[in-house]
């Protein structure tokens, strides 16, 4: 079944944690980091970043805490566990190897 | 906290976390500005996301569980059918299985049941369940893996006054009763004092004859009690729910050491020849395995072989078999068992294709919904779990329905069966579980053809189905119908056959001369006096001495069922046995023998048997058969020898009266007392004990018709149903073949024909099943032939007769289609 989110599954676990490297964010926040890294060249549905959400926590990534938005609402703030750091270290490790590997090839071939 | 903690964390608080997750997302799109990219459709992801938690399946399987009960509310004539057929099949099997639960798995009502043991002894020859006391005791003081031993004696003895009523009394060891737990309803019971040589002499009677010979008298409880007519004190009363060990029906219990003063000469305690004395139960000392007990008391029988040379036959070794259960499964008992697990469970078979042949029709009238449901997108394999959940939830409420059936039939079977009081079904654990695999398993047998047939729909497959239905449903009900009948002939031969010798009018003397310690001589003196004064009482016709009790337990047969009975002269004139050869017995032969016909026939076939040998003997005489022990079986043929002293101790005299012979009884009892005055001699009227002896065949002859006529009705209403649904599915085309010219018998014919071949291969392989049933219970059950023809045939005419009956309404239905009206509905 194709990802509805029209990304390779798994990328936007991968993004989130990403993002919530440099500190706890609301998903919304998330949502515009994201735009922002990838400079919109990802054209994903907002929402589809909830189920990803949903799989960090259910994984023990990110914990995730009720607190007040910058504009006073009720959000919920996500912040990566020791756990997700680790996750986070061995996907991004596992990308440059399969990288590095593509290039290896498309260079030699 | 692991990932399948946080899962289950999850499930528990799915409401909670929803509604957050509906809040968040709105608080998103709140703060969406319109450059912003599409948020998506809300509900989908919101689905996704709980999808994430991994409990969907739970989600479908609550909607199909409630559009089952919707459907099932909605349809109620076929709920209530349905769930009468399973509750009737899952609750027979249910109660056969809680009735084995209790007897085979349930431990003793005692404490520590599990280290109980039964003791026998086996060696390459042979095994031997009994002991002779001396031998029991040398294993008792010898053995270090038990904590404590018990030996039981069997005896029959009076109780009371009434000297001609015999009832039946174990003589036990004096911590019979302490070990196991019982406490007395008044009194007290046996204890190790009691054992003592300088012990008064005491008796435990049963509740249950307290009650109805004693009158429940609590002032008993100290008084006096005649034993074979000598006093004893009554300690106690042993409460009604004693199950003791595998047995409870004895009537009272004595100390085994005071065996002796209620059998007067009895030499049991001392006796190292009577080896058929004692029954050696023990329980092993705690953290002992029944493996290395049975390791450790290897040596014994070796030990006591050095101390009595010739006693212990070579390689002979203690066997411990369980004995923490009223019945424990062994492999002697495995296969009647499972024989009988196996009938039981095509009551349940035959239910569940009644029902299966049912569902399939109704799965044809929901096509429409079906092809709904598949045009909107739904696969079908989702169709196929919706149906199956929604013969789950009959299932569930069938076996919930069984389970009150179950209740009920138990205690119709526990006293057909004759169970103990002291074991009563429960619903357990194991009972629990084993309702769920019936559940669920007749849920598949009876969902698999509905299931199939919507998976992928066809005419010919449908029809196909409903053959195999309709022909496993025959092939159940007549399995079961013929081995009814088999067990009900089998019965009725032992009650009407001809046994071959006149029991109305006789009755047997049984003075136990054997239990009194009576050496051969001594018992030889006593059947010829006893003899000359029955002989003079009015009213006896003939009196005769046999190794052999008619009607009774003991035999002597070899492989061929040869029985060997030692008798004197006049008892084929008191059996009324006719010479049909040569001659009788005369005076004291010896080396000489009387064969039955049928043995006669089946040794010198068209040879004269007269002077043929037979065992080293010379043949005399042909009488004709008479089986007084095998009563059901046909197989067996009699062999006759003259009687010498040394079956004297074990015989019993037969007398036949010229009058009714119930009159004589007590004049018998108290002349054979007379002539001995130690003894307390038992008299039977040999009518009364055939009517004792086929009590229990009888029970299970009901039983079995029981279970029989439970199949016959599941088959019949299946078949009844499948025809009456099949002409209302044809009335137009019957309609239209009668406006074309047809005659109602050729369409009654029509219909007939699709039936015929389902119900024709049913039939013949159910009895083709039977009749390997019959031979497999022949062997293990009295009077059973493994074929009988009327059986089978019986049971078939029967089933067909019942099955046209069950058609006719439809058949009627059929011929009374009035052509114009089916072609103006066209």
């Amino acid at each position: 079944m194709p990802d509805p989110s029209g990304v390779p599954p798994g990328t936007l676990v991968m993004l989130a944690l990403r993002v919530l490297q440099s500190g706890p964010l609301h998903g919304y926040a998330i949502a515009q980091r994201i735009h922002t890294i990838t400079n919109d060249v990802l054209q994903v549905e907002e929402g589809s970043l909830y189920p990803a959400l949903q799989r960090i926590l259910l994984k023990g990534w990110a914990k995730a805490e009720w607190g007040t938005s910058e504009t006073n609402r009720r959000v919920r703030f996500y912040q990566l566990t020791p756990a997700g750091k680790a996750q986070l270290a061995s996907e991004m490790d596992d990308y440059e190897r399969i990288n590095a590997a593509i290039r290896a090839v498309l260079r030699t071939a | 906290m692991g990932e399948l903690w946080r899962r289950i964390w999850y499930f528990l608080n799915r409401s909670r976390l929803e509604r957050e997750l509906r809040e968040e997302m709105a608080a998103h799109r709140a703060m969406m500005t319109p450059a912003s990219p599409r948020f998506g459709n809300e509900l989908r992801l919101r689905e996704e996301a709980s999808d994430v938690w991994g409990w969907g399946w739970f989600d479908h399987l609550r909607q199909d569980v409630r559009f089952a009960v919707r459907l099932l509310f909605r349809a109620p004539l076929f709920t209530l059918t349905a769930v009468t057929v399973l509750a009737l099949g899952v609750g027979i099997n249910l109660a056969a299985f809680q009735v084995l639960d209790a007897v085979a798995f349930t431990a003793l009502p005692v404490p520590g049941a599990d280290r109980l043991v039964k003791v026998e002894h086996r060696n390459p020859q042979g095994h031997s369940t009994s002991f002779s006391y001396p031998a029991f005791a040398f294993y008792r003081d010898k053995a270090q893996v038990f904590s404590s031993t018990f030996a039981q004696v069997y005896g029959s003895v009076t109780l009371g006054n009434d000297e001609s009523r015999h009832v039946r009394a174990e003589f036990v060891s004096g911590n019979y009763f302490s070990d196991l737990g019982t406490r007395p309803v008044a009194g007290r019971l046996l204890d190790a004092s009691d054992e003592r040589p300088d012990a008064d002499a005491v008796v435990v009677v049963s509740e249950r004859f307290w009650r109805a010979r004693l009158d429940a008298n609590p002032a008993i409880v100290g008084g006096t009690l005649r034993v074979n007519g000598r006093p004893f004190t009554v300690a106690g009363i042993v409460p009604e729910n004693f199950v003791g060990l595998r047995d409870d029906s004895s009537a009272a219990w004595l100390p085994v050491t005071q065996h002796r003063l209620a059998f007067e000469g009895s030499r049991v305690i001392e006796d190292w020849e009577d080896k058929g004395a004692v029954r050696f139960y023990a329980r092993l000392k705690e953290g002992v395995s029944r493996s290395a007990a049975q390791a450790q008391l290897a040596a014994l029988p070796a030990a006591l072989g050095e101390m009595r040379p010739g006693e212990v036959p070579e390689g002979e070794w203690l066997d411990l078999s369980s004995a923490g259960t009223y019945m424990p499964l062994e492999f002697n008992n495995v296969a009647a068992l499972a024989l009988l697990g196996g009938l039981v469970l095509l009551v349940l078979v035959a239910a569940c294709m009644n029902l299966g042949l049912l569902v399939l029709s109704r799965a044809l009238g929901r096509d429409r919904e079906f092809s709904i449901r598949l045009s909107v997108g739904a696969t079908r394999a989702r169709i196929v779990r919706q149906l199956f959940t929604e013969h789950l939830v009959l299932g569930i409420a069938g076996a919930t329905v069984g389970g009150f059936v179950a209740a009920v039939s138990i205690r119709v079977l526990a006293v057909a069966i004759g169970m103990p009081a002291g074991l009563t079904p429960h619903f357990n654990g194991r009972t629990a579980l084993v309702a769920v695999v019936l559940a669920v398993l007749s849920s598949f047998l009876f969902g698999l053809s509905p299931a199939l047939q919507t998976a992928r729909p066809s005419v010919s497959r449908h029809s196909r189905l409903r053959s195999v239905l309709i022909g496993v449903q025959v092939a159940a009900a007549s399995v079961l119908l013929i081995v009814s009948g088999l067990i009900v002939r089998g019965v009725t031969r032992i009650v009407r056959a001809p046994l071959g010798f006149e029991y109305q009018h006789t009755l047997s003397v049984d003075p136990d001369l054997f239990s009194h310690g009576n050496k051969p001589e001594v018992a030889q003196a006593y059947w010829r006096a006893l003899d000359a004064r029955v002989r003079e009482i009015p009213g006896v016709a003939s009196s005769a001495v046999t190794s052999l009790p008619p009607f009774g337990n003991r035999v002597t047969m070899n492989s061929q069922g040869t029985v060997f009975y030692h008798v004197t002269p006049s008892y084929f004139d008191t059996m009324t046995i006719p010479l049909l050869k040569g001659r009788m017995f005369e005076g004291r032969e010896t080396g000489v023998v009387i064969v039955s016909d049928a043995l006669a026939r089946r040794r010198w076939p068209g040879e004269d048997p007269i002077g043929q040998t037979f065992s080293d003997l010379k043949v005399i005489g042909v009488v004709g058969n008479a089986r007084t022990v095998r009563i059901g079986d046909s197989s067996t043929s009699e062999c006759y020898q003259p009687i010498t002293a040394t079956e004297m101790p074990w015989s019993v005299m037969v007398v036949r009266a010229t009058g009714a012979p119930g009159g004589l009884a007590r004049t018998l009892g108290s002349v054979a007392k007379d002539v001995d005055r130690s003894l307390s001699p038992s008299v039977a009227v040999l009518s009364d004990e055939l009517e004792r002896r086929i009590e229990a065949p009888r029970q299970f002859a009901k039983v079995a018709s029981t279970l029989g006529v439970c199949a016959l009705l599941l088959a019949v209403t299946g078949l009844g149903g499948m025809v009456a649904f099949t002409v209302s599915q044809r009335l137009r085309e019957i309609g239209l073949r009668v406006a074309l010219g047809a005659r109602p018998a050729h369409v009654v014919r029509a219909i007939a024909r699709q039936f015929a071949w389902p119900v024709g291969a049913g039939a013949l392989a159910g009895s083709g099943l039977a009749a390997a049933v019959g031979t497999v219970m022949s062997r293990e059950l009295f009077g059973i032939s493994q074929f009988d023809p009327l059986a089978h045939g019986g049971a078939l005419l029967l089933f067909v007769a019942v099955s046209a009956l069950a058609a006719i309404p439809s058949a009627r239905r059929a011929l009374r289609v009035d052509p114009a009206q089916t072609l103006r509905h066209e």
